[in-house]
């Protein structure tokens, strides 16, 4: 006679069943299959004795991963320890824990001395359980059950698959959007504080060309008849010119400008702060697309520079789709319009379209304009699959890509023959190699430098958890975790990329 | 967008308008609580026209009907609640085209369709335009059409059939018309014939 | 709806291959009895849509697929499909398979949208199904006798790749239904996430598929499950997720790529051996079906596993 228990993991918690007893696998195994299709007949063959739910998302997520690498989690070891009975004195009563995997059986007669099986009616059983766990476990529903699963699986699959923050790039395309958008706004902006102060200062104007540098102006000189030469060295700051600066003071001597009133000039001024806020602005926002091209498609970006880099990315929709087109839609990239108006008359295809900011074209001849922008469209073709695909992006391919465009322009203007392909892109490759390793290399010493910080934070959280044990309670119900799971949901309804949570806490631990 | 101007019916003149208005049943003031308590009530006022007092509880049997009636108004469950189709006039031309569309496109193959009957269960839908479609696969609004009659009347494959289909049969009448006109010539011939 | 009856003994349960698929309108000889009460609005038995011949427009893949053939056509009836939660839309020149789309204004790979207006001002949604990119759209344009997947079922997708076909499967479910969607790639797996975000009925499972017990904690008992993972262990695939997953009397549906399995052997060898080993795994083939004018040397075959036996 054996005592068989059967161990249930769930999305919401780990249950432990108790099996009738039986003598005879082969007539017990017959009676379970019977059984398992009707829930009264199947609650007699098994029976509830514990189920402890997961106290949060994150730790049910810890779980489900030891689960599925068939180790033996704390949780699930505390959870045996505590519900099943300990072996008595008597030889008789074996004790045997069915579970469902060979791997976890071994890790948990290893560690805790219980005989455990896999094989025989144990499947059987499990099947019935998972048919009927909602009905026998209380304040499980159907529903609650698969909110549980659906929290738990999206949480898994992001872990597998591992977004990486670092490298989406619909923020390069929303960054570069806004900046087309700033660029358009603060130039408008200009215009209205040049037609706005030119009232009072008209000669200004033609002496300082220069949006920014004019609103700053601005500023600093304020009523123009109130204006010494005191100011004479703010003003050299901001124009950068001695010249410039004595012009500013003996025009706004002789100004032909009409007088304005404080309150006007209150108004001024506060737009022209607002401008220069926003020029700087504008200005942090293209360091910052710099650095995330960077990261996303460093090729990319150091063969036809960031902001076409960054256009491109944005047309084209993602760095995918990019890499996705061939070279000759990359070619007439943004000028869809001209192509198709040019295949509808029959006439000539456009050259180029969002590549043609790129300085390399601007550098050609005329006569050399379209072969340059085939060819830069096909490096750019190669440095944006390279991008897209390779796990550790260095931007050696780049430098490499744009060497070549380089050397290709020069061919064209002096007939000096460039090195051959295949010689540049197997240099490539092995200095990309060298490189790529010297990363990986970093990488792991950063993550022993972590493991060792982690370790030395867990000696000092047991200590404070030794203290605190004492004050808590394990109380959770099934309610209380469904509602944790609720929130890992809405997590994931969220339009954002999510990032998963096991990063975020390492990237905190190591700030 | 709301209107700001305050209508003077919704000017609160202190008394209802329900107790001036007794007898007209028509004006709805919405559901208040005696609304809500008398909804299920038959003493409504529809009451005095019926010649004797409703049964307070279905039979099963009648039950049973009243299901199945409801049920034929929906396709059920398993098609997400689908109403019965209105059956209007360009409705059932629209499907009757369907129906016999085969004739018009003899270089496609249709699966043979078993049922005599117009389909009950229907929608009247059309396909939504993606911005990132080619524009030749766009209709432009102009040239969209209220029903698919409309459609098929426009279209310049079906005209050039139909042409074709036409011309093709004036001239077999016309070929047919001669030939008899031919015989009925000879006939008189061979009569006259014979009463020389 | 009369169950097709399949009965074991009088046509030895299984139905042969499709194999020249010269006939598929003929589609009632092949069914034992009964089906009698199908009422009178199931006009088109096998498969119901027509049209096939001349449109091969989709072939190409891609976007263009669902725009194959559809022209200018505007305007369209919308009617129930012999299948549960699908739809077929009709315009002059061709038909259309359909799902309702669970969520309204959304496209998962840019696919057509069909708007209808409903009752009280609501509009509904319906999303074009490409047969050319889905097996399972290929197999009910083909004429399969039942997919099993209905609104409210659970269904196990195996091989879920980028999420087109589960995107569909999801529609049919409806918010009471569940699809369980494995897949194995994380590149296709990140499609298949990001699908799944929009749509709360699909738990999206990235792992292998041959190792269901990594994954026991994710999914419940499920209906049908469905497979298409193009592997040479592609029944012991199903077998070992049926044992752990699948109801008694539950249904599977897999799609069989000959060429993938044995590229030597004759596709229709190949579809007899695999049917030999789902029967010795209690997996109960009742149908076959070669996916013909869709793919090349496909098959899907549909069955059922640890039949209950109904009480006489």
């Amino acid at each position: 006679m054996s005592h068989l228990y059967v161990l249930y993991e769930h999305a919401s918690g780990y249950a432990l069943f108790r099996v009738k007893e039986f003598e005879e696998i082969g007539a017990f195994l017959t009676q379970v299959e019977q059984s398992v299709l009707d829930l009264s007949k199947f609650n007699s063959v098994v029976k509830l004795i514990a189920f402890s739910p997961f106290v949060s998302g994150l730790n049910a997520l810890d779980n489900l991963n030891s689960i599925s690498e068939g180790v033996l989690h704390e949780d699930l070891k505390l959870f045996l320890d505590s519900n099943l009975p300990k072996p008595s004195g008597k030889k008789d009563s074996k004790l045997q824990l069915g579970v469902a995997d060979s791997k976890i059986s071994a890790a948990i007669n290893e560690t805790t001395g219980v005989s455990c099986t896999h094989v025989g009616a144990v499947p059987e059983v499990l099947r019935g359980i998972r048919l009927h766990f909602p009905n026998l476990v209380k304040g499980l529903t159907d529903k609650s059950q698969a909110k549980a699963q659906l929290g738990l699986g999206h949480a898994y699959s992001r872990s597998k698959v591992k977004f990486n923050v670092n490298r989406v790039d619909n923020m390069i395309i929303q960054a570069i959007n806004l900046i087309d958008q700033l660029d358009k706004d603060v130039n408008t902006f200009s215009m209205r504080i040049r037609e706005w102060y030119s009232y009072h200062f008209p000669e200004l104007v033609k002496i300082v060309p220069d949006n920014n540098m004019f609103a700053k102006v601005v500023k600093i000189v304020k009523n123009r008849k109130e204006l010494s030469d005191d100011a004479l060295e703010h003003l050299e700051e901001v124009v950068m010119d001695s010249a410039k600066a004595q012009a500013i003071i003996d025009a706004s001597k002789s100004s032909m400008g009409m007088d304005i009133s404080p309150i006007d000039l209150i108004n001024i001024q506060l737009f022209s702060s607002r401008v220069i806020d926003m020029f700087d602005y504008r200005k942090n926002l293209h360091e910052y697309l710099h650095s995330k091209i960077n990261q996303v498609a460093p090729n990319l970006s150091s063969l036809i520079g960031d902001q076409v880099a960054a256009r491109l990315i944005s047309h084209a929709g993602s760095l995918t789709n990019l890499a996705k087109c061939p070279a000759s839609t990359i070619q007439i990239l943004g000028a869809e319009k001209a192509l198709f108006r040019a295949l509808k008359t029959k006439s000539n295809t456009p050259k180029y379209g969002l590549i043609f900011h790129s300085s390399f074209i601007g550098r050609a001849g005329t006569t050399n304009k379209g072969r340059v922008s085939r060819y830069l469209a096909n490096k750019c073709a190669i440095a944006s699959r390279i991008d897209c695909f390779a796990e550790i992006p260095t931007n050696v391919f780049g430098d490499c890509l744009q060497k070549q465009v380089e050397d290709r322009l020069k061919f064209y203007e002096s007939g000096t023959l460039p090195p051959k392909n295949a010689e540049v892109m197997q240099e490539a490759v092995l200095k990309a190699e060298e490189t790529k390793n010297e990363i990986i290399k970093k990488d792991k010493k950063k993550k022993k430098k972590e493991k060792k910080n982690k370790k030395k934070e867990e000696k000092n959280d047991e200590e404070e958890m030794a203290v605190e044990e004492n004050g808590v309670t394990n109380g959770n119900g099934v309610e209380e975790h469904m509602e944790d799971m609720k929130l890992d949901e809405d997590q994931v309804d969220g339009e954002d990329e999510p990032q998963p949570k096991k990063k975020k806490k390492k990237n905190k631990k190591s700030e | 967008m709301s209107r700001k101007i305050q209508l003077s019916a919704e000017l609160d003149t202190g008394c209802s308008i329900e107790t001036y208005d007794v007898l007209s049943s028509k004006v709805d003031l919405g559901k208040n609580a005696t609304d809500k308590l008398m909804s299920k009530s038959v003493l409504n006022s529809n009451f005095i026209n019926k010649s004797e007092v409703p049964a307070y509880e279905l039979s099963k049997r009648q039950e049973k009907l009243h299901r199945r009636e409801e049920r034929g108004k929906t396709k059920g469950k398993e098609w997400f609640n689908m109403n019965l189709g209105e059956m209007t006039e360009e409705a059932k031309n629209d499907l009757l085209l369907i129906k016999m569309r085969g004739g018009l496109h003899k270089d496609r193959f249709y699966k043979h369709n078993d049922s005599d009957e117009l389909p009950k269960f229907f929608q009247m839908g059309k396909v939504i335009d993606d911005p990132v479609d080619f524009y030749s696969d766009r209709v432009p609004k102009k040239q969209q059409k209220r029903t698919i009659l409309e459609e098929l009347i426009e279209d310049a494959k079906v005209k050039k059939f139909a042409k074709k289909h036409y011309s093709a049969i004036q001239t077999r009448e016309e070929h047919r018309r001669k030939k008899l006109s031919q015989i009925f010539k000879n006939k008189k011939q061979s009569k006259n014939k014979i009463k020389k | 709806m009369g169950r097709p009856d399949f009965r074991g003994g009088s046509r030895g349960g299984f139905r042969g291959g499709r194999g020249g698929g010269g006939d598929r309108g003929g589609f009632r000889g092949g069914r034992g009895g009964g089906g009698g009460d199908r009422g009178g609005f199931n006009r088109t038995r096998g498969g119901g849509v027509g049209g096939r011949g001349a449109p091969r427009g989709g072939a190409r893949g891609g976007r263009g697929g669902a725009r194959g053939g559809m022209g200018a056509a505007k305007k369209v009836v919308v009617e129930p499909h012999r299948h549960a939660g699908v739809f077929v839309a009709r315009s002059k020149n061709d038909d259309l398979l359909l799902t309702r789309n669970l969520v309204p204004g959304d496209t998962v790979y840019n696919e057509k949208k069909i708007q209808v207006d409903g009752e009280n001002g609501e509009k509904i949604e319906y999303r074009v199904w490409n047969p050319f990119r889905s097996k399972l759209g290929a197999a009910i344009l083909g004429g399969v006798d039942q997919i099993h997947i209905k609104p409210g079922a659970k269904v196990l997708y195996l091989g879920a790749a980028s999420g087109t076909t589960v995107s569909h499967v999801s529609d049919i479910v409806g918010p009471e239904g569940l699809v369980y969607a494995v897949e194995f790639s994380h590149r296709s797996g990140r499609d298949l996430i990001n699908v799944a975000k929009k749509r709360t009925n699909i738990i999206p499972i990235i792992e292998d598929a041959r190792h269901p017990h990594k994954y026991r904690m994710l999914v419940g008992m499920v209906d049908v499950v469905f497979a298409d993972v193009a592997q040479p262990d592609q029944a012991r695939i199903v077998a070992l997720n049926s044992h752990n997953f699948l109801k008694n009397g539950g249904h599977f549906v897999i799609s069989i790529k000959a060429s993938c399995i044995d590229s030597t052997a004759t596709p229709e060898a190949v579809f007899a051996s695999e049917v030999k080993k789902l029967q010795s795994e209690k997996l109960k083939p009742k149908e076959q079906l070669t996916l013909e004018p869709y793919e090349r040397d496909h098959a899907v075959v549909v069955g059922v596993y640890r039949p209950i036996k109904q009480a006489a």
